[in-house]
This record gives structure tokens, sequence and C-alpha cells, in this order.
């Protein structure tokens, strides 16, 4: 009687399990805002693009593919790159992004630029987005644990994090909560996902009511960072170093050299903290928040606010990007 | 922990283990005792000690009824329960409805007086364990029970966790005989009670969680939307309501059927009643036949006088209001309630009217379940000139023109419609019976099949259960 119990409990559990990731295997992927619409953008252009600029909203107001296209055309390399920054992201949602890109990209790759910011570490306060539920696949769950492990965290937030993304990877992997969303695409009522221009650059709109709270909140506090900028500038700007999730960036530079791309990572202006590396990563790293080395990037109308570059201060620092790539000899 | 969250899984399965691995009958219910202070205690620590208040005053109570004679002595000794109870239910809940009430009406006099509020938290399920605690008093003091000797036992009855949070409320001559008998494993119904759980969880997860946002948006500003959104608004708040409290019932009673007890019906679709007094026979059934036994037949019942039957009515639909909250809103909905049965009361001339079946049935039931709809507006609303504007709009005399959706609405009815076929499906053939005679395998894979499917259609917007807030 036992036994035949248990194999029924078994018989559930398996059956369950196999239909939960059928299901989220093979039915519609979510239409994610601001991540679907780019994949989509990126696969329907017609020529295809040569480099992706990964990252948060720092790239995406920050890198403009134009005017990168142009600055490595005018250094002898004609390329065309696309903006993958998404608002609100971090290191283990590029992870999922990263593959995602390569096997829509109909050129074959030849850099992959990516920010890096290592105050990208996941806390659990983050609110539960369609997007954050999406980059909890297997592998990316297994990616966030690993580096759980690895955080210097204290027990009970440890404990916490590890629920928190158990509880993302069981949503994700078992369908949790996609049915009406399936509904509604049988019945034609998919809600329209806005349209990406300009290879995914996103300039600011200023009638966009926060978008104008911070710009004005930032104006309202010039003259301090001003003083900060002179201060950077003159090299007295001491930013504290935080160690990186080593296993991230080495993952990524296996996918993206596996599809045979060169990976730049990058560390976004004004003032984000640089990384320490902790083990022995060999990585391509340009630190655009090193005011003393690009003090042409860091004057006041650059910025947008205390986070963002401005349209202008866009334009100045993808020149910046384009010119030290070709340094680093970008003709793979 | 509510019952839809995977940490309730685990420890349902901790305690259903556990359980069914001892072979004492008194260890079993001393485990469950500690798991049910453990589930109660994972809320709010600290008023595990109002639950354990609340049984000891109401075990000494049974204890001293069962050798007290002379009955001026045991009516001292039940009225002491009954003020230790409702003084609980009365300072935690009700207190601040009170001041504010009574500062409000002498503002209208004249007096302008400055309401001095506690703003406690509401202990979750106080309205629940107070009655059930306090049916054991007035059971033994009017000699329909026994009074236990065992504290463990009685502490078990009131804090059992299947049930301790938002019912049903269980009566002692009904559960604490089950304490005394070992059950075997082998006796548990599983299949109907895994049934029922997986149903109770897709009305809570699926349904009534999915409905709610349109619900919330509806009731947040009535007066601007549409007569087509508000009608959605308020049928998906009824079908909301319903599916959450009676999809925690379902649950509840699947959780203790596993453990081997016996949990009363709570509802019987409510909503194919034919007439308001036949909707409280089959809507929260352990409340309504509570308040009929404890609170109505206490205060004359149907008297010889239709005049003093109808105030004994009333006065139970307006009490019964003020139990599911603190507020003149709720004190309305019972009120109308009332109201409802006192003109059925009148018009059928005191006569209790046959229960009708078939399509005979039909305009019965629809106006019922429009007058309810009506009524769960005066429930729902965050103040009364919401519920009149939302009334307004039902009756297509509203300003508003929003709608919920940007494809517009009137499609969302059809929402409804797989609601109420899967309903008079259950209506017409009882889950006890689904799956009976399929192999352990198939029904395994069925069952399996069948949780994947809903665990798609769980909502992600979780919704806390509505009849925990009393």
């Amino acid at each position: 009687m036992f036994w035949s119990r248990a194999r029924n409990v078994l018989t559930f559990l398996f059956t369950a399990c196999l239909a939960s990731l059928l299901l989220s295997t093979y039915a519609p992927r979510p239409r994610l805002e601001d991540y679907t619409n780019r994949l989509t953008a990126f696969e329907d252009d017609s020529e295809g693009f040569d480099v992706i600029a990964i990252g948060s909203s720092r790239v995406m107001r920050g890198f403009v593919p134009e005017v990168f296209d142009e600055a490595m055309s005018a250094g002898g390399q004609a390329l065309r790159s696309f903006n993958f920054g998404l608002p609100a992201s971090g290191a283990h949602e590029w992870v999922e992004l990263l593959p995602e890109v390569i096997t829509r990209s109909k050129r074959p790759l030849k850099w992959v630029i990516i920010e890096l910011n290592p105050k990208d570490r996941l806390t659990v306060d983050q609110a539960l987005t369609d997007r954050m539920t999406h980059w909890h696949s297997v592998a990316g769950t297994a990616h966030i644990l690993q580096s759980i492990s690895n955080d210097r965290l204290s027990e009970e937030a440890r404990h916490d994090q590890y629920l928190e993304h158990l509880r993302f990877a069981w949503i994700r992997n078992f369908s949790v909560g996609r049915g009406p969303e399936w509904l509604a695409g049988l019945a034609g009522r998919t809600p329209a996902l806005a349209p990406v221009g300009e290879a995914g650059w996103v300039k600011f709109d200023p009638t966009e009511p926060n978008i104008r709270e911070r710009r004005a909140d930032f104006l309202s506090k010039r003259a301090a960072f001003s003083g900060r900028i002179g201060r950077a500038r003159a090299g007295k700007e001491n930013l504290p170093t935080v160690p990186l999730l080593p296993e991230l960036v080495s993952h990524q530079v296996r996918v993206a050299e596996a599809a045979g791309a060169r990976v730049a990572f990058i560390v976004m202006p004004p003032f984000s903290n640089s990384p320490s590396f902790e083990g022995e990563e060999q990585v391509t790293l340009l630190e655009y928040n090193d005011a003393h080395r690009y003090p042409e990037l860091f004057v006041f109308e650059n910025f947008h606010d205390r986070q963002h570059l401005s349209s202008q201060g866009a334009k100045a620092f993808t020149r910046l990007l384009a010119a030290d790539l070709l340094k680093l000899g970008g003709d793979n | 922990m509510i019952f839809t969250e995977p940490l309730f899984f685990g420890f349902f399965l901790l305690v259903f283990a556990m359980h069914w691995g001892l072979t004492s009958l008194h260890a079993r219910k001393l485990w469950l005792l500690v798991s049910s202070y453990v589930f109660y205690g994972a809320w709010d620590a600290q008023f595990l000690l109002l639950i354990f208040a609340s049984t000891l005053v109401d075990y000494i109570v049974g204890r001293v009824l069962a050798n007290e004679r002379p009955a001026l002595g045991r009516r001292f000794w039940l009225v002491i329960s009954l003020i230790a109870n409702l003084g609980i239910l009365g300072f935690f809940k009700y207190f601040d409805f009170f001041v504010v009430s009574g500062a409000s009406l002498l503002g209208a006099l004249g007096f302008d007086v400055e309401p001095r509020t506690l703003n406690w938290i509401l202990p979750v399920g106080i309205s629940f364990f107070t009655f059930q605690s306090m049916s054991y008093t007035i059971d033994v003091y009017r000699g329909n029970l026994k009074p236990i000797k065992s504290f463990s036992d009685f502490a078990l009855f009131v804090s059992f966790f299947p049930q301790l949070v938002a019912g049903p409320i269980v009566r002692a001559v009904d559960f604490l005989p089950q304490l005394t008998r070992t059950c075997r494993f082998a006796d548990v119904a599983v299949r109907p009670a895994l049934n029922l759980f997986l149903i109770g969880f897709i009305k809570k997860a699926c349904i009534a969680d999915n409905l709610a946002p349109y619900a919330d948006l509806v009731f947040e500003a009535p007066a601007l939307y549409s007569s087509v959104a508000v009608w959605i608004g308020v049928l998906f708040y009824s079908v909301q309501i319903y599916c959450d409290f009676s999809g925690y019932s379902d649950m509840a009673i699947a959780c203790a059927a596993l453990l081997g007890y016996q949990l009363p019906k709570n509802f019987n679709f409510p909503y194919f009643a034919s007439s308001i007094a036949e909707f409280w026979r089959r809507w929260h059934i352990s409340l309504s036949t509570w308040l009929r036994d404890y609170l109505y037949i206490s205060l004359g019942g149907r008297s010889s006088s239709r005049l003093f039957t109808w105030r004994n009515l009333m006065l139970t639909m307006l009490l019964g209001g003020l139990w599911h909250g603190a507020g003149w809103n709720w004190v309305v909905w019972g009120g109308l309630h009332g109201l409802a049965l006192v003109v059925v009361s009148l018009v059928s001339g005191g006569r209790s009217a046959a229960t009708k079946s078939g399509v005979a049935a039909l305009p019965g039931m629809l106006l019922t379940f429009l007058w309810v709809c009506g009524t769960w507006v005066f429930f729902r609303a965050q103040s009364f000139e919401d519920a009149l504007a939302a009334l307004r709009s039902m009756a297509f005399a509203g300003d508003g023109a929003k709608a919920l959706t940007e494809f517009g609405d009137p499609p969302l009815f059809l929402l409804l419609l797989p609601i109420l076929a899967g309903h008079a499906l259950l209506a017409h053939k009882p889950l006890e019976r689904w799956g009976l005679r399929l192999s352990g395998t198939s029904y395994a894979i069925l069952l399996a099949l069948a949780t994947s499917l809903a665990l798609s259609f769980v909502s992600l917007h979780k919704q806390p259960f509505i009849y925990f807030q009393f």
C-alpha cells in the first residue's frame, strides 16, 4: 500500500513538472515592454548589425548607434550597431539577453559592449516585474544562485535572496500566471508594445513628468554637481571600488566569444563605482567614470541628471567609445 | 501563510507527514495544536496570547458550568464568557469604530469632540475564533454539550489551523467528538479532498485574483466609469468574493479532511438561490446558522408576533453585517439583507416558501442574484457616495464614460460564461464523485495536468483573502 501511494505521488510530481516545463518551453514567449520590442526591432532589421551595446538605462540613454557607426566608419570600419540598454536592468538580465540577441543576429557580431556596474546586485526588495521573472530561466537561476552563494551577504540576507529568486524561477519555469496572456493572444487582444526607433537609442522626453522632475532637481543642484565634476577632472574624486560577480563576467565573455565577437566592458559616466577583480579575469575594461582621463566628457551640459548623459553627452561618450574600440584594433 | 502560497504547501506537507507518522492519538492532537499555534504565530506571534486567553476563559467557564447547578450562577458564568469574548472582539475590532461614530454623533449635536482612536492592527480571524469559542460555552450552558475535560483538546478545537482564520466556524458539538476517535489514514477520502483543494485553489488564485483588478479599478472611483464598466466591476466583485471566500472554505475543509477531520460545508451554490432566505441558507452557512442558533433564537426567533419576528430578523442581519467589519457600510449591507428577508416574510405571509427548481426558479434566482449584487456595492465601496454613484451607473443614470480596457468592455462579460458553466457543472456533479473510478496512476496524472494548467492561470497580483479582515 505504501509503495503504491509513493508511486502515485511521484507520478503526480513528475507529470506536473513535465507538463509545466513543456508549457513554459512551447507556449508563446511573453511580450515584455522594453525587451520584446527591442529584440523584434533588432531581428526585423533587414541588414542586421555588427555591434550591440548591452546595459542599463545609462546605456539606453547614452549610446547613440548612428554616431557610433559614423565614427567607426570614419576610422575605417563600416559597422552597424544597436542599443540594447534596458531600463532598471542588471547583469543577471544581460546574461539572459545576450544569447537571445546572438541567435537573432543576421550578421556575425564583431563587438559586444557590456556595461559593468558592480552595484547591480539584486536585492529582494526589487519589484516583481515580468522582465525580472523572464530571466529566471534554469540557466539564469543557476547563475544568480551561484552569485548569491559567492556574494558577501549576511546569512539572513543570503537566505532571503535564495527564497526570492527560487520563487521567480518557479513562476518562470512553471508558466505560473501565463494563462490570461495566452487567452488574450488567442483572442487577438494583445496590448501593443512601444515602437523602437534610432536603433534602440532612447532620448529623454521632456514632456514626461518624472523625467521633467528629475531634470529640475538636477538643475537645482547644479553648483554641487559642477563642483564634483571639477574635483573629478582634477583627479581628486576617489570612487569606491566594488567586487564584481566574476562568474557573470566570465560567462558573458564565453557566450560572446563563442559567437565570434569581442567583448568590451564599459563603466558608464558620471560617477559609477569602479569594479575590482578578485580573480584572474582578463577582460577589456573601459572606465568612462574616470573624469581625469576623459575630461571632455565631464562638463555639466553633458548630463541630463545625476545618473544619465544628456543627448549631447551621449554623442560625446559614443564618439569616445568608438575611438577607444578603434584603438583596441577592432578589425577582427 | 496563506493556502495558495508554496510556503503553506511545505508547512502542510510537514504537518501531514508527521500527523500520520504518529501512532498515538494524544501525540497527534498535540502535534496539531503546536502546528496550529505556529500557523497563527506566522502572522503575528503576539496575538497568540489572545487565542490562548479566549481558550482559557471558555475552558474554565465550561468546567465551572459542569458543576454549577443554580440557574443564576450558571448565567453569571455565561456572562463572564460573553464579556471576555465580546470584550476582546469589541476592543480590537470595534473600539475605534464606536469612538469615531460617537464623536460624529456628538459633533452633530453641537459638541466638538476629538476622537481618540487606538489604530490597533486587527488580529486576523478574531471574529471566527471568538464566535467558535463562545459557541462552546453557550452550548454547555444550554445543556447541549458536556464540558470537555482535556484543555489541550479544547485548545485544538479553538485553534485548529485549517479553519482558524476564515472559517468555517465549527461548533464544539460537531468537532469535539472527532477528537476522541483515532482515525486511520485508510479511512480518509483522499481523492475528494484533493479535488476539493484544487477547486478551492482555482476559485481563489485563478478566478478571484484575476477578476479583482477590474473590480478594484471600478470601486476606486465608480463615478468615472461607464455603466457597462460599473456592471462589470460589480459582477466581477460578486464572483470574486464568492470564489475568494468559498475557495478558502474548500481548501480549509480539504486540509482538515486530509488530516482526518470533518468540517461543515460553508457554501452551497448561493448564487443559484431562488430567494433571499434561500441565499442565506447557502451563503457562509456556518455563520448564518451560528447567528440563527445563538442570536436570532436568543432574541425570540420566529415569534408569535410578526412585528417581533421582523425585529429579530433585522437585528440579526444588522449585527451580522457588523460582524463582517467595523463600518456603517457593513451595517447597511446587513440591513438591506434584513429588509429583503422582512419583505419576503411579508409577501409569503410568514410561511417558509418551498424551494423551487428548474425553470420556475429562474426569475427568483435572477432577482435574488441582482439584489445580492446590489448589496455587494455597499460591502465593497469605499464610501456611501461611491456606493450611490455605482448604483446610479448601474441604473444607467451615471455621468461616467471611462472604460476598463482599451479594447472595449462588453467582451469582458464573456469571461463570466466559463465560470458560470464550471459552477453549474459542479452543482450538477459533486466533486466527491470525480475520479473515483480511475486507477491511482491515472488519477495522479490527471490531477497533475489539472494542477499544471491551474498554475498557468494563477494571478501574479496576489490578493489577500477578503474574509481575513473579518
